[in-house]
This record gives structure tokens, sequence and C-alpha cells, in this order.
């Protein structure tokens, strides 16, 4: 069965396939002069992998070269923001990168980057948490809900994504600034958002902790309403949602997404993505896609960026320490 | 015959079993979720158990078969391989030459899919398998480039799908 | 027209193993974009249901599942084709994906809403059960020995516990490698057992190359397809409802509903036996039960708002970006809902030109020599499983489980229960401790529970009364002739 001449046609192959194929492999010019991808760490069909489709897009039309989403999925967002923060650095490979860069390296996760890693380009996006309940529970403010939390007869359910994932910690976050123990609610543990909201609307569980977007479908009907939100200030789709902060609670939770490339990237090719991504942030078409998607927009700049992600950082390590999810 | 218990299967089971058993002893007992959780140990370790358990009673089962030949099955040391291997396909004969051979190749493929890139490695690795398995040379090459064209034009052209590039950056 | 086009590109996306349902409608959204918003949901919702059908057409031929929801094709469906009617096994599957199609877009339409009330008595112990009912289904599908289907379903369990555990947080049997915190995925593995074990099964075999890869395939006469399909009528009904029932769960996706009407219909078949040898039951239950998940996912979608599955997350998004709330309110608003109803009912009946294209276009690449279509294979089979996560990593897990693959087959270990406890380990484990981490540890919920009760009452007619029955019924038929 085997045939002699193997090694000839190896070799006659080779030939064929650099001279025929190869072509592409020697392409000059300035950047950027070959397709670019940039790097989704979340699963397709989710709100990061949306909103990275539309950046791509635009970002082709903008430099001319294909941008094409590739979705490295794994490990709560590790394996997607290692791939992005060890490629190589020449300005080809970008990253959308997310909130979980700035917890997951304490918890547990082996060679987890951070945000160290990164050369930041722009932060794209903002959406605060907000607890959701139905419309008929019992607590109509956040302070009764947290009387009802501490008082209560029974501990109260709580859900929206995983054990650990960002909305648990910003619920343990928002406990602790109310001093009371993190461990005061159950929290169920579930793959998300879609499927809590689901859980909270057949009466399984109490409340929802997860982004405004997320929800704004059920918010708009009348079979849910937010307590209250975890953000700076109120919020323009919802007016008349408290912040938590009104409610006497100091504390801030915020779901991020940006865009990076790694760190060693040349200066003049990082400088020429952040001017066309801020260009693009600028553009009416992003306005109005992420108003349609319920998306909040926050533009920072590269170093208010990697400012923000470093006060995030210290921000989420005492609540990840407190909760009991620190890990060597 | 379709049932008969195998040594080789029932050494894999315990094998395994025992592998993800000792394994398991590095996953915390206790989780991030609180004491009503019974924890991430606790599955892994039911399964170990029935995997051992299961791979017990095959290798009793082998080894009392192996006491007890049947009628006109030979009771040396490769009866329940002889069967199996005769059971594999229609035609008897089964060559682990050609599956080592295959095995081998494939290896190869892959890891020099990550370092001459997708289009090269798969070029060659199509020929050589292509001409192994009776081509001739010139239509095992260009079947081989048609195969790599199709992936490339259905993967990357249409899909958006970004195969390895390969140290020399070659389009995909 | 771009409907049309749209639903071709689907059986294209789907019938290629690696790329699911979703990549081909994350891949058409933006396309959709340029299109007015009813057009734009037509290529969408035409795309979901055809790739789910295309993931047949290779899982039949080449054993090689194009999706997920297309494993339990491999069983009976790749058995027809070896015994030369393949063309007639995917005949029948088309027109019953097309009929499971309309049950479900039929079920979508008049009792959406009861049906989504119900769905959303399922919490996590609900859930639990539902998988047990699955995966004790496992030991009926499974043919040959028992205790090695015990022994796969464990192993399927085992290998589902690989990586992050979303319950607790902690890293499982990852031995510090973060391409294994997400686990194995589901489809490398099985593209890896399926595929590429039959790759190393045919070469071992010394088959002869340079013979076309499948003997002759009966034309696949559209008569006898019929009068088979209506012979099982009640079949097809049973398994499409089940299929939009499983379906409008969040939790549970197609890939469940096709193994739970495969094991209804083992259960219910008047010949059990025949089952996974390449019967008619065995292609006609999970092909009806899949194509009606995905119209069943669309229940919590229209009625609340909540995706019911990732095709469906990202088809609210196009949507939303058309102006249109899905939720309650659309659902009252009517006319919207109407079309996208007139949509989904259309696509049915266009899902057949498309589909017997790609049929087609299969049955030609299967006359070409063996040794070529075995190279393809391997190679579609590297590319698939790296396409899936654009990992190379992945690519070495489809080989081990090639090699796996190819030493159980050996051994006459099947493999359904391994893909079974795959799929429902993950969710089993994670329900049960979810439900007990809400109930604070008490068990009793989970059998006083009503639905959970009347699963548990299912579990038991199915593991207990019907095999006693049938082993009642069979002894007095061997006694009888005795007898006399």
């Amino acid at each position: 069965m085997f045939q002699q001449g193997l090694w000839k046609q190896f070799a006659a192959g080779l030939v064929v396939a650099v001279t025929a194929l190869g072509g592409g492999c020697g392409q000059q010019g300035p950047y950027p002069n070959r397709a670019i991808t940039l790097i989704c760490p979340w699963a397709v069909g989710g709100g990061t992998d949306r909103v990275s489709r539309f950046w791509a897009d635009a970002l082709q039309q903008e430099l001319g070269q294909p941008v094409t989403v590739v979705n490295r999925t794994g490990g709560s967002g590790a394996v997607g923001h290692s791939a992005g923060a060890h490629a190589r650095p020449d300005g080809y490979t970008l990253t959308t990168i997310t909130f979980e860069l700035c917890t997951m390296h304490r918890m547990g996760i082996p060679a987890a980057p951070t945000f160290d890693d990164y050369r930041c380009l722009l932060q794209i996006n903002a959406d605060p948490a907000a607890l959701i309940v139905r419309d008929d529970a019992p607590w109509k403010t956040l302070d009764e809900f947290l009387a009802a939390v501490r008082d209560g007869p029974t501990k109260l359910k709580m859900s929206g994504t995983a054990t650990g994932g960002a909305w648990d910690l910003a619920r343990a976050g928002l406990l602790q600034a109310a001093d009371l123990p993190t461990d005061s609610v159950i929290w169920v543990p579930t793959e998300g958002a879609a499927p809590s909201l689901h859980e909270l609307l057949g009466g399984h569980i109490d409340v929802v902790c997860c982004s405004i977007p997320e929800a704004a479908q059920n918010l708009e009907g009348d079979a849910l309403r937010a307590l209250a939100v975890m953000s700076d200030e109120r919020l323009e789709e919802f007016p008349d949602v408290p912040t938590a902060r009104e409610a006497g609670v100091d504390w801030v939770a915020v779901g991020w997404r940006g865009l990076a490339v790694p760190k060693e990237t040349p200066e003049e090719i990082a400088a020429l993505l952040e001017k066309t991504c801020r260009s693009i942030a600028e553009s009416d078409e992003y306005r109005n896609f992420m108003r349609k998607q319920r998306f909040g927009v926050k533009i920072r700049t590269s170093d208010d960026f990697t400012a923000f992600l470093r006060e995030q950082d210290a921000q989420w390590q005492s609540v990840v320490q407190s909760a009991g999810y620190a890990r060597e | 015959m379709e049932n008969r218990p195998s040594l080789a299967f029932a050494g894999a089971m315990l094998l395994v079993a025992a592998t993800f058993a000792f394994y398991a002893r590095e996953i915390p007992r206790a989780g991030l979720a609180g004491a009503a959780d019974p924890g991430p140990r606790a599955l892994p370790l039911a399964m170990t158990a029935v995997i051992g358990a299961g791979g017990l009673i095959e290798l009793v089962r082998a080894v009392v078969a192996r006491r007890r030949p049947q009628r006109g099955t030979p009771a040396n040391q490769d009866a329940g391989e002889e069967d199996d291997r005769q059971a594999t396909g229609p035609d008897a004969r089964v060559s682990y030459m050609n599956f080592g051979i295959l095995v081998a190749a494939t290896l190869g493929y892959l890891l020099a899919l990550s370092w001459l890139g997708f289009l090269l490695s798969t070029f060659v690795f199509a020929a050589a398998v292509l001409s192994w398995l009776g081509a001739r040379w010139w239509s095992a090459m260009l079947s081989s480039l048609a195969i790599v064209m199709v992936v490339r034009v259905l993967f990357g052209g249409l899909f958006h799908v970004q195969l390895p590039r390969g140290i020399w950056g070659l389009d995909f | 027209m771009p409907w049309l086009l749209g639903m071709i590109f689907g059986v294209f996306v789907g019938a290629t193993p690696g790329l699911t349902a979703t990549m081909a409608v994350a891949l058409i959204v933006p396309i959709s974009f340029y299109l007015e918003p009813n057009a734009g949901l037509a290529l969408i919702i035409g795309v979901s249901f055809t790739a789910i059908f295309a993931g047949d057409i290779p899982a039949t031929y080449l054993r090689i599942p194009g999706t997920p929801a297309s494993a339990a094709a491999t069983l009976d469906g790749n058995e027809m084709a070896k015994q030369g009617r393949g063309g007639l096994a995917l005949v029948i599957d088309l027109i019953c994906s097309c009929l499971g199609g309309l049950i479900g877009v039929g079920i979508l339409m008049l009792i959406a809403r009861p049906l989504a009330r119900l769905a959303l008595h399922f919490s996590d112990f609900e859930y639990f059960w539902l998988g047990v009912l699955g995966l004790s289904l496992s030991a009926l599908v499974s043919r040959g020995s028992t205790l090695r289907g015990l022994i796969a379903a464990a192993l399927g369990i085992l290998i589902s516990t690989v990586g992050m555990d979303v319950v607790s947080g902690v890293p499982r049997y990852t031995w510090g490698s973060f391409e294994l915190l997400e686990g194995l995925n589901f489809i490398p593995v099985m593209i890896g057992l399926f595929g590429f074990a039959e790759v190393l099964r045919n070469v071992t075999a010394s088959r002869e190359m340079a013979a076309p890869a499948n003997q002759a395939q009966q034309a696949g006469t559209t008569r006898t397809a019929i009068r088979q399909i209506w012979k099982h009528k009640w079949l097809v009904l049973r398994s499409a409802v089940l299929g939009t029932g499983i379906g409008a769960l969040p939790g549970a996706g197609a890939d469940i509903a096709a193994w739970g009407a495969y094991g209804l219909a083992k259960v219910t078949s008047r010949a059990p036996d025949k089952l996974g040898t390449g019967s008619y039951e065995g292609v006609i239950a999970p092909t009806s039960a899949n194509n009606g998940a995905v119209a069943g996912a669309w229940i919590p979608a229209l009625v609340f708002g909540i995706p019911g599955d990732a095709v469906t997350a990202i088809v609210l998004g196009a949507m939303m970006m058309y102006n249109i709330t899905p939720g309650p309110r659309l659902f009252e608003a009517g006319t919207q809902v109407q079309a996208i109803f007139l949509i989904a009912l259309i696509t049915q009946f266009l899902l057949l030109p498309a589909g017997l294209l790609g049929i087609r276009a299969f049955d030609w690449i299967l006359r070409l020599p063996r040794r070529l279509v075995l190279t393809a294979v391997m190679v579609f089979s590297v590319v698939g499983s790296f396409a899936i996560r654009n990992s190379v990593f992945d690519v070495y897990v489809m080989f081990a489980f090639g090699l796996i693959g190819f030493f159980l087959e050996a051994k006459k270990v099947p493999l359904a229960p391994v893909i079974l406890g795959l799929i429902l380990g993950d969710l089993i484990e994670k329900k049960l401790r979810a439900g007990l981490i809400s109930s604070s540890g008490d068990l009793t919920p989970l059998f006083t529970r009503p639905i959970c009760a009347a699963l548990v009452g299912l579990l038991v007619v199915a593991l207990v009364i019907v095999p006693a029955v049938r082993w009642l019924r069979t002894r007095q038929r061997v006694a009888t002739p005795s007898d006399g």
C-alpha cells in the first residue's frame, strides 16, 4: 500500500504549495496591510459578542482591511483575555476586554492576565448592575430590601450568574457596603441573566442582580421592576430607578467593555488604532446601535481607561477577598 | 459474541477510575457556595466509583470466561482480542500497521499545524495520506490541492474562521 | 430570494462539522441589517431551521454530526447509510424536519402563552429529573451489554466534570491548563468519537480504497419516505411536541430534545430492539424533535423577552435593531408577531428544496473514491474542531477522542451513552447542586414538588414498568410455542 515515491511527493508538494498559495506572505506597506482579528472572550450571541461584531464591522470600514471576530471562550473569559494579551504585538490582534479582567486573576484562575498586560485603547461601554424583583415583591425600595435581608425570617434567594461571576460580586459588594455579611442571602448559581430572569418570573428566586440591558425588555413590560441601580447617577433610559447611593449605600458596580492591544504594540500603531476607535465611538451609528441594543455608552480614552482599570482592580480585590472567593 | 468480556477494556476502565480518583484529591472538598452544596468533588468521585466497579465486574467476567472456554473458542491468551478483531469489519483482516501509520501521520500533521500553518501542513498531509492509500502522485496532489482550496474558501471566505497561519504568516 | 439563499447558506454551515446553527445565525445577522425587517428576520429564521436539519446530512452519511443536535442521527441514520439506504434516510429526515418545524410553529402560534407559563414552573430540581430521565433513557438507547452502557454513561459524565465548576468556581481536572477551564468542548469530542474513529476503522479494515466511499445509495424515493412517515405519524407528532416542550425550557435545547425523542421512541416502540440498527423510527424521532425545539426556543423569547438559547439571543438582538421589542408587548401588539409566524411557517416549506440540494451535494461527494472521502473527512475533522473555538487545543482533543472512540467501539462499548453523559452530566450536576443551595440542603422538594413527582413517576414507568410488561409479554410468547 505504501508507495515508494512518497518523499519525492512531499518535496514536490512543498514547492507547489509555497509557490502557488504562499503569495500572501510577502505583502508590504503601511499598517494595516492585512486582515485584523478582534478577539471576543465570550460566546457567540452574548452582549460582548454583539458589541464586538459591531466594532469589527466599523473598524473594517475605517481601516480598509477585513476585521473578523474570533470567539475565544472558556475559563470565565480567561482564555480569550490571555490569548489577546499574548498575541503578537503588531496591531493585527485586538481584544474586547471586559469586567472580568479585573477580578479573575484573584480567583484561582491559573496564569490569568491583568489590565497591565494590555495597552488599552478605549472604553466603549458601561452598564451598571441593578437589583430586579417581580412587580408583586413586597419591597419598594432598596432600604426595604436590605431590611428584609437583615431581619427577614428566611434568607432571600438571589441569582444572575455563576458563583463568583460579575453580578455575584456586585451584590456581595452592595451587601458589604450596607454592613451586611455577604452570606446573608443565598446566591443560586445560574448560567446567566436570561435563565435567572426566568427563575425570577417563575417565583423560584427573589431578586436578580444583573446589568440593565440584560433585563431591559422585561423592565419595559410590567412583570418586573428595578429596585436600584448601582451607578453614579440615574440612567437616562430608566429615570425612575434610584441609584444605590441615593438610598444611602455608597456602592457602584459597573460592568464595562473596552478595546485593547497587547502591551508591546508599537506606539504609532496603537495611536492610529486609538484615533480610529475614538472616531467610531463618536459616530451616530455607534450611538444608535448601542441605544437600540439598550447598552450604555461610556467612552474613556486610553489614559483615563487605564486609570479606571487600576481603580477597579483595587475595588474588586477587597470584594473578592471579603466574599471568600480569593485564591492563590 | 456481542458481550464477550474484555480484559483490555476492564483494565482500561480500572486505570481511568484510579487516575481520576487520584486526581480528585486536588479538587477542593467544598467550593465557594457554602455548606448546602455537595461540593465539586462529589460527582467525579461517584463516577470513578461507578467506572471502577464496572471495570471490576468486567474483569471478573473476563477471567471467568477465560477459565471456562466456550466450545469452539481457543482458550489461549488472546481469545478475547481475536474475536474483537474479527468483529471489527466485514473484511476479517485488521491492519494495526495501518492504524499506527495513520495515527502517527495525524499527530505529525497536528504538530505541524501551528508551525507550518494550516495551508501548507494540510496540503502535505492530505497528499501524503492520499498517495499512501494508493492514489497516483499527480492525482494525490490535485485532490489535496482541491481539499485545501475548498476548506480555504468555505472557512476563510464564507464562515470567517481564521485558521492557523504558522510561523511564516502564510494567508492562514 | 435572499431567504432561499440564506437557507442554502444554512445548509452549508449546518453540514460543516464544527460550525453550529448559532454560528450560522451570528454570521448572517450583520447581512440581515441591510434588508427590511421582515426580509432580515426571514433570513435569520431560515438559517436557524436549515442549519439544524443540515447537521443530519454528514451525521447520516459520514457519521460526523454537523451540529450537536444531530448526534442522534449518527445512530439509525448512519446505519441506514451503511445499508445503502442513506438517501432514503435523509429524505425522511428532511420531511420530518419540516413536519417537526410545522408542529413546533403551530404550537408556538396556538398555545405559546400557556406553555410559557408551564415552563416557568421548571426550576433546578425539575431540570435535574429531566436530565436523569434523559440519562436513564441511555440505558435503553444503548445496544448490547447494559454494564458497558452504564460504564459509558459514567465516562461521559466524568468527562463533563472537566473544567471550571460553575457552581463553586473551582477548576477540576484541568492540570493547570486553562484551555481545559471551559471543559472539553462537546463538538471536538463528538467529531473525534464518531468521525475520526470511523476513519481509523476504515483504514485498519483494509478496505478497497479506490472504490466509491459508500455503496450506491438507493435512490431516496419520496414515495417510500412518505409511506414510512405516514406509518409513524404519531411518532412524528409525539416527538415534535416533546421537542417543542423541551425547547421552551431555557435550560434545555435541540440536542437534549433529539435524544429525549429518541429515548421516547425506544420506550414506546413495538420493536425496540430494532432502534439503533437502522430503523425508520430512529431516524424520524430525533429529527422531528430538534426542529420542534428550534420553534420551542421562541416561546420564552416572544412571551417574556427571555432568549431560550443562543440562537434566539442573537435574534432578539437583531429584532431590537429593527426597533421591535420582544416580550409581552410584542405578543399583544399582534401584527409583527403574525409576520414572524408566517415567516417561520413558509420557512418549513422552503426547507424542502434547500435540504434536497444539500442531500444531492453530499450524495455526489460520496461517489468519489473512498480514499479521497476519508482524507477529506480527516481534514474537515481537524478544521471543524479548530473552528468551534479557534483553538488548536481542541484539535488535539478531537484526536484523543478519536483513539478513545476507536478503542471503545472495538470493545463493543456503545458510544451514545458517552455523548448523553457528556451533554446531560453537566445539567444534572449543576441543577442538583443549585437546587440544594437554593433549598439550603433540604432534599424533600426533590420529590414533593408537583412536576418533580410527575417526572419521577415517568422515570419509574420508563425504567420499571415498561421493561416489566415487555418481559412478561416475551415470556408468554416463548411459553406458548413450547406448550404446543
